[in-house]
């Protein structure tokens, strides 16, 4: 017979273990990362009695973990993604609130600056209108900088939070590597504790929430963690080892985080974090602050620039040329921090434009002028060809070989740039009929030889550089000073000053004043040639030298010379001497001020090149207008060769611009007739433009333009009307300047097509998109992260209902089996009672 | 499924937490009477919002300056309405200078009244306006327009530039007249031309020294300045027109700027009262529920 006793006895001795499990249940209800537990009671193995089996009890089995390793890696995953979204959310919420704000975004301030820009421009004069544009102009830099430094703010913030939360990562990883050497006690992961487990996953979870990683468990339990691509990249925890990771700042690209895995053992550098906070922290950063910041810089340094443009375009209120409004501070890394305002006096404010013509109180007509300055663009060259824009002393450049199509007769040598300082520019051994020729942008003929109309027609043309409409004026050619063009000290032949040595104390070593030589022209060795000079062919200090008749020898030349000198005052007199086959021609020695000219009156460099000399245009001091330079050869025909010259040139500097020139000096515009205009300069009486009024299909009103001044007449001018145009140095109530940085207001500076403040908002609203996409996500993947966690929570949860209902089960089970032991004790009772 | 006790009560907190959250956004938004508190409330109309609130900005700062415009025209027609009558009283007396049956002595007298209503015309040539700049000197506005040199002839200080001002996006309008434009010179018959100032000087002395001819001249002369002035108050009164249309066009802009911004920004009160009772339900129901739920317990119905 089965034994009665035992079995109930088994199933007393089960059901309290079956109790303990569920009291265990019932104590843990709240305990973080705990599943629940359950018993597992099995049959005892039955006895065969006869033909059939009889059961002998129960026994207590085991206590399960109720578990699921996929619904525990579904719930660190979700995991992992609602926790990056969660930082990248707030983050952004906290940008967009700055960016957005009204008391530190930029659009107040941009829009403060603009506005009282407008209302200086209404009141240029007002002292109080220049001190309130000065104080949002620094209102507006300052804006650039608290916003600049929020962003820094968010940087730091970010940075540290990154710091923290990978510290956090490299004590989960080091945990769970000693958890490792726990689990490696068994073999099976059956045979674990559970609550060994329980507390493994648990610090999953954890680590899972700050980045996303990739997991293996090996039978016993223990695990394998990385968080690179692949499980064999980026290893964490392997074993009993843990690899921390450690963040440092980017040496290639600042203000970028990089992380390296086991920095000092093997290193490896870690690809990037997607996922979980740190990942969500990163992105915010590389994503969306880096770009935010990157543009505010780039908005403060187009605003900067064109501001400044405008600025130092005006004059103040004190007539001065205006200076840059805003500056950065040297030393700081960004556009935008370092923004400054530089001008602290109101009066410094350049609201005035740089120009103004006045219309002359008698004039008969009734056109009013208005005037503005614009760079011109001329077509044609803008500086000397090839090496001889290079030519800055102390090199001296050549340009050998310049062609002269006979189909032209000219060739362009380039352009004389406005402020060229001591220019000589040499045509060497000229051809006969080669000859330079400098002209005007206005056709004005400064040197050379007179054009004919073929050769007018040829040079004074809009297409070599000339302005529209030039006519020609030889009025000025090779004329000696103060009647020279704009009075500009130009002279073209052969030229020596007096030359000037340094000199040396010889003991102190001190410089001394120069040591001046009297001025000495010595020629190439010199050719008897056949011709002879006609009168006035050529020209020695500004007088005609007389005929001379050929063949010449050098001993001809020096008493032609000095016959035609002789009349000239002794301590002046400039005397011709043979010194080895050349031709020499000095001043007295005493004098120290006078320089020699020997130039060409009716004849060409070709006599010139008789006496042994080259032909050089020499300008002394600084140009002051562009001047074209041409090289002409007479003697080309339809049928000739190509002619060639060799040009050398050289020159001290390049200083000043035209703007500057035509503020300085004042111009007035003379109307000859009611079509007919004269432009003069002031200063020299110089007429600088002779034209006609150019009808403008564009425009109903008559205009002309001058170096880039341009003219615009209310209504057509009237014969003998003047307008004289100058620099503006006392018209505080003009407000041109402020107008034009009015319009930067809406000008699209910025790439894309924008403005400044639309560049900026634009910038809000991509913020905005980011915030709004993160918000988004960030509630999908709430409902995600939900769902995971009731699906493990439904599993491993605890719930206290069930338990009571467990409790209650194991005990009446328990009751039972008591009973049965009594039913058994009774049994067994009755057996002893049969007598 | 299976709720596991701490689910059921982390699950109704957060619910609660959310109401609460929600009730107190509605609360703050009718404080205020915004519909959006901060731009990370509504990240996408941001950018709108910022955008519109500049415009409406440029506008009143347009409107502005076209106050001021308006402000300086007005100044700058008494000036030229005094200066017009001046000019007939000037006329007048010229006429009846010019009556030959007139003594010197009586010539004299109308002199002296010419003089002073010159004198006169003078000192509205340099009227300043509200902000103390003088109206008439182009845009040398701290040097009167006209002055008188040491031998008394009457010269322009001035220049001619003409200035103008925003008023709107891409449109300006005309803000200075010069001196000379004004007050304006007289070409005679002869060709010749004569400073406004200089052609009455001319008459006033011609009226002294008896001489007909010259108040005669000095009649033309006053036909053709009037004319200038009369010119110059038509061209006053059609600036302010224009500024007026304009600025009725800015207000209408702005009005409307104004009316969607408020559209996005402002709070719809009947809506969020609404809203507000329907939260304040949803969270007394969520509380009320939770209650219940959470004192279900099974162990309170065995009874050991």
């Amino acid at each position: 017979m089965s034994d009665l006793l035992s079995i109930g006895s088994s199933g007393v001795t089960a059901y309290p273990r079956a109790l303990a499990t569920v009291s265990n249940n019932i104590a843990n209800v709240n305990t973080d990362g705990y599943s629940r537990q359950d018993v597992s009671l099995t049959a005892n193995q039955p006895r065969q009695m006869g033909g059939s089996y009889l059961g002998t009890g129960a026994r207590f089995d085991a206590v399960k973990r109720q578990y699921d390793a996929f619904v525990e890696s579904n719930l660190r995953n979700s995991n992992s993604d609602l926790q990056s979204q969660k930082p990248l959310l707030s983050y952004v919420n906290r940008l967009i609130d700055v960016m957005g704000d009204e008391s530190i975004g930029l659009t107040t301030a941009m829009n403060r600056f603009f506005e009282s820009a407008r209302d200086l421009s209404s009141d240029p004069a007002s002292v109080v209108s220049r001190s309130i544009f000065l104080r949002d102009a620094d209102g507006l830099a300052a804006r650039f900088r608290q916003l600049a430094g929020q962003f820094e703010i968010l940087d730091n913030e970010t940075r540290q939070s990154v710091e923290t939360d990978v510290g956090q990562v490299n004590a989960l990883t080091q945990q769970l590597s000693q958890m490792n050497k726990q689990l490696n006690k068994h073999s099976n992961v059956a045979n674990q504790p559970s609550e060994l487990l329980d507390q493994r996953d648990l610090l999953l979870r954890e680590l899972s929430s700050l980045v996303a990683v990739k997991t293996r468990f090996e039978p016993n339990g223990a695990i394998t963690v990385s968080v690179g691509d692949i499980l064999d990249q980026g290893i964490l925890v392997n074993q009993t080892t843990a690899r921390a990771i450690s963040v440092s700042a980017s040496s290639i690209e600042p203000g970028k985080l990089e992380f390296i895995i086991d920095a000092y053992g093997t290193p490896e550098t870690m690809s990037g974090v997607s996922s979980g906070k740190i990942g969500g922290v990163m992105s915010f950063r590389d994503q969306v602050l880096k770009p935010a910041s990157d543009a505010l810089d780039g908005l403060a340094s187009s605003l900067v620039e064109s501001v400044n443009a405008v600025h130092s375009d005006g004059v103040d209120a004190e007539g001065l040329l205006g200076n840059d409004l805003f500056g950065f501070e040297k030393g700081q890394t960004g556009k935008a921090t370092s923004m400054t305002m530089l001008i602290q006096d109101a009066n410094r404010v350049a609201a005035a434009g740089q120009f103004r013509v006045i219309d002359d109180p008698l004039n008969s007509g009734t056109a009013q002028a208005r005037i503005h300055y614009e760079k011109p663009n001329y077509p044609g060259p803008v500086q000397l060809p090839g090496d001889l824009a290079l030519a800055q002393a102390p090199q001296i450049a050549t340009l050998t070989g310049v062609r002269i199509e006979p189909s032209q007769g000219f060739s362009s040598l380039g352009l004389i740039p406005i402020g060229t300082q001591d220019l000589s520019l040499t045509l060497q051994s000229p051809g006969p009929g080669q000859n330079l020729q400098v002209l005007t942008r206005d056709g004005r003929h400064v040197l050379g030889k007179a054009l004919n109309a073929t050769q007018q027609g040829l040079l004074v043309k809009h297409s070599n550089g000339m302005e529209a409409g030039a006519t020609y004026s030889s009025e000025r050619l090779n004329a000696s000073r103060p009647n020279t063009y704009l009075g500009m000290d130009v002279f073209m032949g052969a030229k020596a000053s007096v030359s000037l040595s340094q000199q040396f104390d010889a003991v102190t070593g001190e410089i001394q004043a120069p040591l001046k030589t009297a001025a000495t022209l010595t020629s190439k060795t010199f050719v008897n040639s056949t011709d002879g000079f006609a009168q006035g062919a050529l020209r020695l200090n500004g007088q005609d030298l007389p005929e001379l008749s050929g063949p010449i020898t050098l001993s001809k030349v020096v008493d032609w010379i000095n016959t035609a000198t002789l009349s000239a005052p002794a301590n002046s007199r400039v005397t011709a001497i043979a010194q080895d086959n050349k031709l020499v021609l000095r001043r007295p020695a005493g004098n120290l001020t006078d320089d020699i000219r020997l130039g060409m009156g009716s004849g060409t460099p070709a006599d010139l090149k008789r006496l042994g000399f080259d032909t050089t245009i020499s300008i002394e001091g600084s140009t002051t207008d562009d001047l074209l330079v041409f090289v002409t050869d007479e003697s080309l025909s339809q049928s000739s060769q190509v002619g060639s010259v060799d040009i050398s040139a050289q020159f001290k500097g390049i200083q000043g611009d035209m703007k500057q020139t035509l503020r300085a000096s004042a111009l007035r515009v003379e109307f000859t007739t009611d079509q007919n205009y004269k432009i003069i300069d002031n200063r020299t009486q110089s007429v600088l433009a002779e034209r006609s009024l150019i009808p403008d299909p564009l425009s109903a009103t008559p205009s002309l333009s001058y170096r880039g001044l341009k003219l615009e007449f209310s209504t057509a001018p009237k014969a003998g009307d003047q307008f004289t145009i100058d620099g503006n140095r006392d018209g505080i109530g003009n407000n041109e300047t402020m107008l034009r940085l009015v319009e930067l207001e809406t000008e699209r500076l910025m790439p894309g097509g924008l403005t400044i403040t639309e560049a900026y908002i634009e910038r809000v609203n991509q913020v905005g998109n980011v915030a709004r996409q993160a918000a988004i996500s960030e509630q999908a993947l709430q409902v995600v992260y939900r769902q995971a966690l009731e699906a493990r929570d439904s599993i491993s949860g605890v719930s206290l209902d069930e338990e009571a209902s467990a409790l209650v089960r194991f005990q009446q089970a328990y009751q039972a089996n008591a009973k049965v032991m009594q039913t058994a004790m009774a049994l067994f009772d009755s057996i002893l009672q049969v007598r | 499924m299976k709720i596991s006790t701490s689910f059921l009560f982390d699950r109704a907190t957060e619910r609660l937490s959310i109401t609460q959250n929600k009730l107190a956004t509605t609360q703050a938004q009718m404080a205020v009477g915004k519909q959006i508190l901060s731009p990370s409330a509504a990240p996408d109309q941001a950018a709108a919002i910022q955008r519109l609130k500049g415009e409406v900005q440029r506008q009143d700062s347009h409107i502005r300056t076209l106050n001021v415009a308006l402000s300086r025209f007005a100044a700058e027609e008494t000036a030229l309405n005094a200066s017009n009558d001046l000019l007939i009283r000037l006329k007048e007396l010229a006429i009846q200078g010019a009556n030959e049956t007139l003594g010197t002595d009586a010539r004299q007298a109308i002199g002296m009244e010419m003089k002073s209503l010159r004198d006169q015309l003078l000192s509205l040539s340099n009227t300043r306006d509200d902000s103390g700049n003088y109206m008439f000197s182009g845009t040398r506005v701290n040097t009167p327009a006209f002055a008188e040199d040491a031998n008394g002839a009457v010269v322009y200080q001035g220049d001619q530039t003409q200035t103008r001002i925003p008023a709107g996006v891409e449109r300006t309008v005309q803000f200075t007249r010069a001196g000379t434009d004004v007050f304006s010179r007289v070409v005679r018959d002869s060709g010749e031309a004569v400073g406004f100032f200089e052609a009455l000087d001319q008459m006033i002395h011609a009226t002294n020294q008896d001489e007909t001819s010259g108040i005669q001249t000095g009649i033309a002369d006053m036909t053709a300045m009037h004319n200038m002035l009369t010119l110059s108050q038509a061209q006053n009164g059609s600036d302010q027109q224009v500024i007026s249309a304009q600025k009725d066009v800015l207000e209408e802009t702005q009005l409307r700027l104004k009316s969607t911004l408020s559209e996005i920004e402002d709070l719809d009160y009947a809506e969020a009262v609404t809203r507000m009772n329907k939260e304040i339900m949803g969270l007394e129901a969520a509380m009320g529920s939770f209650s219940k739920i959470s004192g279900l317990s099974l162990f309170d119905y065995i009874r050991g």
